[in-house]
């Protein structure tokens, strides 16, 4: 309920197979970013564990596999899902950046400083959600290969190991920056949504935030519904 | 105010202090990786702890080392890191890992390395000559008298000892003479660019090695019933030793190129109690 007691409406933002991929991840990489930088915490870190630390550490490394292991299902379930099914076509295709994203951001940000008064009209997909999407994508790349190299590291050369491991620690690094300032940001931090964005929950968005943030997107969905209402009742 | 509205405000406290309390965790970790990316120092692009060939203080080494042995998925070469070999003078030269022409063989090589004195393998075969073979604290040179902890990691190494007028020599140590004039070729060779066909050093190079043979002990000079080494009498548990002397070593070397031994450290027969 609004705030005047009127019904707001509710738009489908994540489909629930969506919603389990995406929850998937989270857990993943948190796993992954923990158990990753464990290697680079300094002697007084690993002293708290006392004589548990061989145990903790070992354990790190079963983890830290299988996360890798999970987080590389994900992503290849992905690639499948955006290629067969129709929700994951219609995704793939709304992620895909445009000129206008690049004028989005421009005017975005003036907007932020108080050059401009209103915020861009954007689409389903704003700028900064398709550069964290598709930075996925890369920084995915990088670490599964990479990742899989150094579980395979009797098969490579000691150099090949040195960039693989130069790679690795420097996408997780990239990425876990832009986790913790970009997208925690975004999804929890942002006063639109503050203390969460519901979405990875239930999947629905509320037409204040559609309103807010995804303007186009959200007149081209009520046009469909006002469409499918007047032929309702031409119909009828 | 009313119950309701108190509730509220309770629980957008709460709200807010969980969500601060987050932030500043985030925020905490995300400045110790902006640290240990950009500001700690030299990185290490293993990932696994260990710069030692970045860092050099015995200090920072120590630290790493710890941090390597505790981080590394398999967790090996605790006898290279411990330094059982390095008093070797062997070693000063060719290195902990001093196997390295052969792909398929080395990394066996390199391991016995470990737990047995060079000389057991290069040491040069004469006639009538009566050796054995003790696993001794390669400083004090006292026996072990039992073979405690993990495979191959017993606090000495197998020595051959050469039996002369009824008294056991060592072979892995130089007369004081041979040790004088290799150290000081050591020493000197740091110094000057190592030409291998200048005469002074070849000569050099052949007196050091002058006991020592090019043609190496193969896998199954000693992995074989009556070889070199007695396994029972190098205080193998028997049913070690008779595993130790049925491995094949050889044949599995040269008839396969992708092998594994899953017996090789069970615990139930490296140490069945």
């Amino acid at each position: 309920m609004s705030h005047s007691g009127k019904t707001k409406k509710q738009f489908v933002r994540l489909t629930k197979s969506q919603r389990i991929q995406h929850i998937i991840l989270v857990i993943s990489t948190t796993l992954l970013i923990i158990t990753g930088f464990m290697l680079q915490a300094d002697r007084w870190f690993i002293s708290i564990f006392g004589s548990a630390s061989e145990t903790i550490f070992w354990l790190r490394g079963i983890i830290h596999r299988i996360a890798g292991v999970s987080v590389t299902i994900v992503c290849v379930y992905h690639l499948i899902y955006v290629t067969v099914t129709k929700d994951g076509r219609s995704w793939v295709i709304d992620m895909v950046p445009k000129p206008k994203d690049v004028v989005d951001a421009v005017q975005n940000m003036m907007y932020m400083v108080g050059f401009k008064k209103e915020r861009p009209r954007m689409d389903r997909f704003i700028y900064i959600e398709k550069l964290e999407y598709w930075s996925v994508y890369f920084g995915m790349f990088i670490v599964i290969i990479t990742g899989s190299m150094m579980w395979s590291e009797y098969l490579w050369p000691k150099f090949y190991m040195d960039v693989a491991g130069a790679f690795h620690l420097g996408e997780a690094t990239l990425a876990a920056l832009a986790i913790i300032i970009g997208h925690i940001f975004s999804v929890h931090y942002n006063p639109h949504v503050y203390p969460m964005n519901r979405a990875f929950l239930d999947g629905m968005i509320d037409e204040d935030l559609m309103k807010e943030e995804h303007q186009l997107w959200y007149e081209r969905e009520m046009k469909k519904i006002e469409d499918s209402q007047a032929g309702v009742d031409r119909n009828g | 105010m009313a119950n309701g509205d108190i509730r509220l405000i309770v629980k957008r406290l709460a709200v807010d202090v969980l969500m601060t309390v987050i932030f500043l965790a985030l925020a905490a970790f995300a400045v110790w990786l902006m640290y240990i990316y950009f500001l700690r120092g030299p990185i290490d692009i293993e990932t696994r702890g260990f710069v030692s060939r970045t860092v050099h203080t015995d200090d920072i080494q120590s630290v790493q080392t710890e941090k390597y042995k505790i981080s590394h998925f398999h967790n090996m070469d605790d006898v290279v890191l411990a330094g059982i070999q390095s008093k070797s003078l062997c070693v000063k030269c060719h290195g902990d890992y001093p196997h390295e022409e052969e792909k398929k063989t080395r990394a066996f090589f390199n391991a016995h390395s470990w737990f047995m004195a060079c000389e057991v393998c290069h040491m040069k075969p004469e006639k009538n000559e009566q050796v054995n073979y003790r696993w001794l604290e390669p400083d004090t040179g006292k026996e072990l008298t039992s073979l405690n902890g993990y495979a191959g990691v017993y606090g000495g190494l197998i020595i051959p000892l050469k039996v002369v007028s009824g008294i056991e020599q060592r072979l892995d140590i130089l007369s004081d003479k041979d040790q004088a004039f290799t150290e000081e070729f050591i020493s000197q060779s740091k110094n000057v660019k190592a030409d291998q066909n200048f005469i002074p050093v070849k000569s050099s190079q052949e007196r050091i090695h002058k006991s020592l043979s090019k043609k190496a002990a193969f896998c199954d000079d000693c992995h074989t019933r009556n070889g070199l080494l007695n396994f029972n009498q190098l205080l193998y548990l028997p049913k070690r030793a008779s595993h130790l002397e049925s491995l094949h070593m050889a044949s599995m070397v040269t008839k396969y190129e992708k092998f594994h031994m899953p017996k090789l450290f069970d615990k139930k027969i490296v140490h069945p109690d």
